[in-house]
């Protein structure tokens, strides 16, 4: 600082504008800082807010052109004090547009500066020296530099930044809003924001003005926009307040994020998922009935199985047992001729009894194992072929039959053969009289999940077959389809007593049913029914 | 020793009946054995004729028209045959079966034996 100066005050009131030392004053005393140098770049004069920005007091008669001593210019090379500004305006003998500097305090720290160089002639014109104006822009610059890196954010952001005043006009509009909206900036500013909002959704403005005006936030508002091009997208919106310095709201800046392709990726998972789920819980229901069947397969498997043991340890015991029996009685007797004949005879009896079940176990097991020729079946020509397989016998005991027209199912030939045939075998070996057979033939409709004949719900034919017949007594219409059970002496109707419980496994294959009904000499009904080729859809047989 | 005692076989088996009579005969010459070929005409005869009262009856499961159990109880619901003794005399020997006669009135169960020998054996110690 120049001592010449330094006790003079522009508060004084001597100091006034006439006072001779006003203008020192007045230099000395002004918040720019303001120094002066000779032709020859000499300081000889500077003021406070030199000094203040320099960080240190010039060395008279040594420090030239400027009072720092580190400078640089913008680009970061480093400046010498005769290449600064002051030192090229008296160089050039002409004031210069300076270039921003920056100096290096004593302390380290920086401070950008604007210099201001003007040269002072004598009344002769002669140069004296110059006077040089030093502007502090360190914190124009920061702040420049700040907003530039704000505006960067702004411009490389993906979503969309609106801003708007309360009234709801676009005030900015950034490159990602172009693109998500299609609108550039100079077409959007100035308009109002409901351009944006679907005719529908209107009413959402107000909502979020009034919340603004509280100063809240709306956050992840997830909404439906419209471009310039009519398309509806779908957006999430994040919208804040804008406050001036005293707090007010008077505006708001909105954070539009194009959620289009979220949604549309949501929607496709939704359905995906929705598909996915549909699909399994088919392939549930497709399981579940396939483990029903099968094991519904097994319980008959097993039933079978329970079956043959029973009937191994019963009836086939019983002509085993006799054979040994009449083996030991034939020894015993050995020297009675007659008595080795009628055991022998017995034995052999027995023997051929054991043949005949043996061979309708193998018979009956049979049905489970061979593989069952699926097709349809026209049942009047299976009744003509078993017509044919029993004419004899027909012929003989005068049978006669009352027959409607048959239907044609679904099955296997040689087995509804079999059934037919061994009903026809039945109704003419159990009669005392001329046997007639009736079989009548109708569609019923089988509901609900339990019924009477265990029967998957549906429409199912029923063949009823009537015989004039013995019969017998209703309570044994179960037992009548047990293998080996028989109803009547043996020696005096013939067979094995296996007859109707093949004719039950049949029908059971044939996913139908079977039952009985009769009274004794009033003859017997057998009520089949068989599905329908649209029940027996769901209902197919299980091929072996 | 049972001497002059009656006894009734209720078999539908003609081969069974001959046997069973003939061991019986052997095993004890005293007693005399009616044979009936049912249930049904078992139980007939036994309501209508006041006079036959055996003092055992032997009595087959598997039998056409009226099985074995269902004869069972009709014989238990003729007064002067409550006490008398039935017994199983059957080809099956399942617990099932020896549980429910049992349950029915049933006093024995004897199963059907292959051997004449075996026979002899079982009924000499039923009757001993």
């Amino acid at each position: 600082m120049n001592d010449a100066f330094n006790d003079n005050h522009l508060s004084s009131p001597e100091a006034g504008p006439g006072h001779p030392n006003f203008y020192v004053n007045l230099f000395n005393n002004l918040p720019v800082a303001l120094y002066y140098c000779d032709k020859e770049g000499y300081i000889s004069q500077y003021n406070e807010a030199a000094v203040a920005l320099w960080g240190r007091e010039p060395v008279k008669g040594t420090d030239r052109w400027i009072g720092s001593l580190e400078l640089y210019r913008a680009d970061g090379s480093r400046l010498q004090p005769d290449e600064s500004p002051l030192a090229l305006a008296v160089r050039a003998g002409h004031a210069i547009i300076a270039e921003e500097v920056s100096i290096v305090r004593p302390d380290g720290t920086t401070r950008v500066i604007m210099a201001s160089p003007r040269l002072i002639h004598d009344a002769a014109g002669g140069l004296l020296g110059a006077v040089n104006m030093l502007t502090d822009i360190t914190e124009r610059r920061h702040t420049e530099v700040r907003m530039a890196h704000l505006a960067a954010i702004v411009d490389s952001s993906d979503d969309a930044i609106i801003s708007k005043t309360l009234d709801g006009t676009i005030t900015s509009w950034n490159d990602a809003a172009e693109r998500i909206l299609g609108y550039t900036a100079t077409e959007a500013i100035g308009r109002p924001i409901t351009m944006l909002i679907p005719p529908d959704r209107l009413n959402e403005e107000p909502q979020i003005v009034q919340r603004l005006t509280r100063g809240e936030r709306v956050d992840h508002f997830e909404t439906q926009r419209v471009t310039k091009h009519g398309a509806i997208i779908d957006v999430s919106l994040t919208i804040s307040p804008v406050k001036s310095k005293d707090g007010r709201v008077i505006g708001a800046s909105k954070i539009l994020r194009d959620i289009t392709l979220q949604k549309e990726t949501e929607r496709l998972i939704r359905e995906s998922e929705t598909r996915f789920k549909i699909k399994l819980e088919q392939e549930v229901v497709q399981r579940t009935g396939e483990l029903l069947r099968t094991n519904e397969e097994l319980e008959r498997s097993n039933h079978e199985l329970e079956q043959y043991a029973y009937i191994a340890s019963h009836d086939l015991q019983e002509p085993l047992r006799k054979i040994q029996t009449f083996a030991d009685l034939l020894k015993s007797s050995l020297h009675d001729e007659a008595a080795v004949e009628l055991y022998f005879n017995k034995i052999n009896v027995s023997a051929q009894r054991m043949s005949s079940l043996i061979k309708d176990v193998l018979n009956y097991s049979k049905l489970s194992r061979t593989e069952s020729v699926w097709q349809r079946v026209d049942l009047n020509q299976v009744l003509l072929e078993v017509k044919s397989d029993f004419e004899l016998l027909i012929e003989q005991r005068r049978a006669t039959f009352t027959v409607d027209h048959l239907p044609e199912i679904e099955g296997d030939t040689q087995q509804l053969r079999q059934l037919l045939g061994n009903l026809v075998s039945n109704a003419i070996k159990f009669c005392e009289q001329e046997p007639h057979i009736q079989i009548f033939t109708s569609i019923v409709q089988v509901a609900g999940d339990t019924n009477e004949y265990d029967l998957y719900p549906g429409q199912y034919v029923q063949l009823e077959f009537i015989d004039n017949g013995i019969g017998f007594e209703q309570k044994y219409a179960d037992q009548v389809f047990v293998v080996f059970k028989r109803l009547n002496h043996r020696h005096h109707y013939s067979g094995t007593g296996i007859g109707l419980a093949l004719c039950k496994k049949i029908v059971e294959r044939h996913k139908g049913a079977i039952k009985a009904s009769s009274q004794p000499g009033k003859g017997a009904a057998f009520q089949m029914l068989f599905p329908l080729p649209q029940t027996m859809g769901s209902n197919r047989p299980t091929q072996p | 020793m049972n001497n002059g005692k009656t006894c009734l076989l209720i078999d539908d088996d003609i081969d069974d009946q001959e046997i069973f009579t003939l061991v019986l005969k052997s095993v004890n010459p005293s007693i005399s054995c009616i044979v009936a070929h049912d249930g049904v005409e078992a139980v007939s005869r036994l309501t209508s004729e006041a006079t036959l009262n055996p003092d055992y009856i032997f009595l087959d499961l598997n039998m056409p028209r009226m099985d074995g159990k269902e004869c069972l109880q009709e014989i238990r619901k003729i007064d002067r045959l409550r006490q008398t003794p039935v017994i199983i005399y059957s080809t099956s020997s399942e617990q099932k079966d020896i549980v429910e006669t049992q349950s029915l009135g049933a006093s024995d169960y004897l199963e059907k034996q292959s051997s004449v020998e075996d026979l002899k054996r079982m009924l000499a110690h039923f009757f001993k």
